[in-house]
């Protein structure tokens, strides 16, 4: 009788020698697979672990360097804050400021000598802090009277000079003032403000307020020169100088320099900023994306190590452009 | 540093910029011994120019009493404190203006005036020399003096406010050398304020930038006068060009009362800054002030003044001041009569040596009136 026979058959038994054999080889592959895999695992975590040691060890070394490290946090609030509390977490770099006395007019003694310098980012935005000892509040200009004031700088190209730059080498810098904050804070300094009770007749073709006739005149800038007519007398308003801004909405303004003497506002200005007294220390917080569409402004990568500059001005020291202490360029590193 | 020949001075100077002298150069005259201090040029600039706010105290032009008074308080007499007292040899100044006193690479030698400074216009004024004692009297030469000095900018061949701007805010035109602060530049460091030593730099609180005397160029580009000489009722003033690009011309008024003639001298020489208003001398101060103030040309011009009626040339050139709303460029004596014409060489003025007198019968028969020497 023949019997037909399949290999499903479970009437049909493999031989189990040649059965063996190949279970045998089997288990082998899975196990050098296991191994395989068990010993790639424990050499990337070996690797991880030393990218992580060493990407620690480098952090240290450029905080060593002096390198500002610039950590993410989970976002910036909108309106800037140079008190929030996440600052009280971000590196402090410490900045040493030198007296200008390079270009005239100089001066030879620095009237603040250090500053604390920070930064955050959230993604798109980027804060920087300037914090520094100041013992007087000067937030008015007049003849002789000069305003406290900060600004951070960045080079558009390499090379560029920390000392504003030079032909052909242009730097960003993003200046604030204690008169412009005063400004929003409060009004459009006026002359009352400086001089509370000056008294004049009239103005040309200006309109008297009823309002405030306590603040020492009933003609204040700009509520009461409406009329295109009596805006003639301001000329450098009527020149759009952007230091004659009646209506200021920042603190802070970007510019563009060249080298000694040659700062230019930017048309636009992507920065924001806030600065507050507390404490006998001045706190100022400029915040602007990370980048931007504008081919005058500094862009920041994660990554990518960059330089910071830092000037500040004391107006009761008579500090007033190029009279102010500025510092070498810092490095800084926005941290992906 | 550049060179440059400072002919106030007859010698040469360094200055920060090279530069050729403008086409031709504005220059205004004041005979001082006319002026009464009305301040009607005061209030002729003030009304036009500086009426609004931030510019209370703001005063392109004064006029004060010296030897006490000076707006901003002290301005001339802080600065002759801090630099060396002029010296002359001859026509030449050897001692050092504000340009040379301090290291090349320093701005001019300036002060910075404080804001109380501006809060008094007219402290000094009508001050004299010192106290009129019991039973003095008039004997030829008073023992005491003063005199008004009006002030404006004087457009200097060598701008100190120019030298002293970092941001190279302030310029000089190449057509007439009025000297202006560019008002939409300017970020009101104040670097020109502390430099001038005119101190007719001033700053604007609220437009939070330097602003100083125009020279009224939108008339002088129309070829008028500035309103501080058009107003002035004592006709002290004359407002031309100074020839720059050749030798003085005889018959340009200025070239002949300044440079040809030099019956009127620059203010403060010493400073070095070559201003161009020019000033005929008091006669009745003493000499020993006047060159502190004018140089070295005082007695000459002082003579030559007092000796006016035979020198009629000269006296015809003094009879255009304030004759004319036009800016003369050309004048002559013909006849009887001083004649100037303007910058197209039209005819405007023609004065009298001698006025002329109407006598006119007591009886106006037309009117039926009688004419009475009363008023």
């Amino acid at each position: 009788m023949s019997t037909a026979t399949t290999p499903l058959d479970p009437q049909i038994r493999p031989d189990d020698e040649q059965y063996r054999g190949h279970r045998v080889f089997l288990l082998s592959i899975l196990v050098t697979v296991l191994l395989l895999a068990v010993g790639l695992t424990m050499i990337h975590r070996d690797q991880q672990q030393q990218v992580i040691a060493q990407q620690v060890a480098h952090q240290q070394q450029l905080r060593e360097q002096g390198v500002l490290l610039i950590p993410k946090i989970s976002s910036i609030p909108k309106q800037p804050d140079p008190v929030a509390e996440f600052w009280t977490a971000a590196p402090i770099r410490k900045v040493t400021l030198k007296p200008q006395n390079v270009a005239m007019p100089a001066v030879y003694e620095a009237a603040i000598t250090e500053a604390d310098l920070q930064a955050v980012w959230d993604g798109s935005q980027i804060a920087f802090r300037v914090s520094w000892a100041d013992s007087t509040v000067d937030q008015n200009v007049d003849t002789a009277r000069f305003t406290d004031a900060v600004a951070i700088q960045f080079p558009l190209v390499r090379d560029a000079s920390f000392m504003m730059g030079g032909k052909l080498f242009p730097v960003q810098i993003i200046q604030w003032k204690a008169l412009w904050q005063k400004d929003i804070d409060e009004h459009f300094q006026d002359v009352q403000d400086v001089h509370p009770n000056y008294w004049a007749d009239f103005y040309w073709f200006a309109t008297p307020q009823d309002k405030h006739p306590a603040q020492g005149s009933p003609y204040r800038v700009p509520e009461s020169f409406q009329n295109p007519t009596a805006l003639m007398w301001f000329a450098a308003h009527q020149s759009k100088n952007p230091e004659a801004q009646f209506e200021r909405r920042q603190p802070v303004q970007e510019m563009i320099a060249e080298g000694f003497g040659s700062l230019v506002a930017q048309t636009d200005s992507a920065s924001r900023g806030c600065g507050v007294y507390q404490n006998g220390r001045w706190y100022i917080t400029i915040v602007r994306p990370l980048t931007t569409e504008d081919r005058e402004d500094f862009q920041f990568y994660p990554g990518q190590t960059d330089q910071i500059g830092v000037a500040i001005w004391e107006g009761s020291s008579k500090n007033v452009g190029g009279r102010k202490q500025y510092s070498d360029w810092i490095s800084l590193q926005v941290q992906p | 540093m550049a060179m440059r020949m400072n002919w106030q001075l007859g010698r040469d100077m360094t200055y920060p910029y090279e530069a050729p002298p403008p086409k031709r150069q504005i220059a205004y005259i004041f005979d001082t011994n006319k002026c009464i201090e009305c301040q009607t040029c005061t209030v002729a600039c003030k009304t036009c120019w500086t009426s609004g706010k931030g510019q209370e105290q703001i005063f392109w032009n004064n006029v004060e009493t010296k030897p006490y008074g000076g707006y901003p308080m002290g301005w001339d007499m802080r600065l002759l404190e801090e630099t060396p007292p002029a010296k002359w040899q001859k026509e030449k100044l050897v001692s050092l203006t504000i340009f040379e006193t301090d290291k090349p690479t320093d701005p001019p030698h300036g002060h910075r005036p404080d804001v109380q400074d501006y809060g008094a216009p007219n402290l000094g004024e009508d001050d004299i020399t010192g106290l009129v004692d019991k039973g003095e009297h008039f004997g030829a030469m008073h023992p005491m003096w003063m005199f008004y000095l009006a002030r404006i900018c004087n457009h200097c061949d060598n701008p100190a406010c120019l030298a002293a701007c970092p941001r190279r805010a302030i310029y000089k035109r190449d057509e007439d050398g009025i000297v202006l602060v560019d008002q939409q530049r300017c970020r009101g460091y104040q670097e020109c304020v502390r430099a001038c030593p005119y101190k007719k730099v001033f700053y604007n609180l609220v437009g939070r930038a330097s602003e100083k005397c125009i020279g009224c160029y939108p008339r002088v580009e129309q070829g008028e006068v500035a309103l501080c000489v058009e107003s002035c009722i004592g006709k002290i003033r004359l407002h031309g060009f100074l020839t720059t690009a050749a030798p003085p011309r005889a018959d340009n008024p200025f070239d002949y009362l300044v440079k040809i003639r030099k019956l009127a001298l620059p203010l403060y020489p010493q400073f070095g800054t070559a201003p161009n208003v020019y000033y005929i001398p008091p006669l009745h101060v003493h000499d020993g002030f006047l060159e502190q103030l004018f140089g070295h040309g005082v007695e000459q011009s002082k003579k030559m003044y007092r000796e006016l009626s035979k020198d009629r040339q000269l006296l015809g050139a003094l009879m255009l001041f304030g004759a004319t709303n036009r800016i003369i460029n050309r004048f002559a004596i013909e006849g009887d009569e001083a004649v100037g014409w303007d910058m197209d060489d039209r005819e405007v003025v023609r004065v009298p040596f001698t006025e002329r007198t109407y006598i006119r019968e007591h009886y106006d028969g037309k009117h039926d009136v009688y004419r009475h020497n009363t008023t």
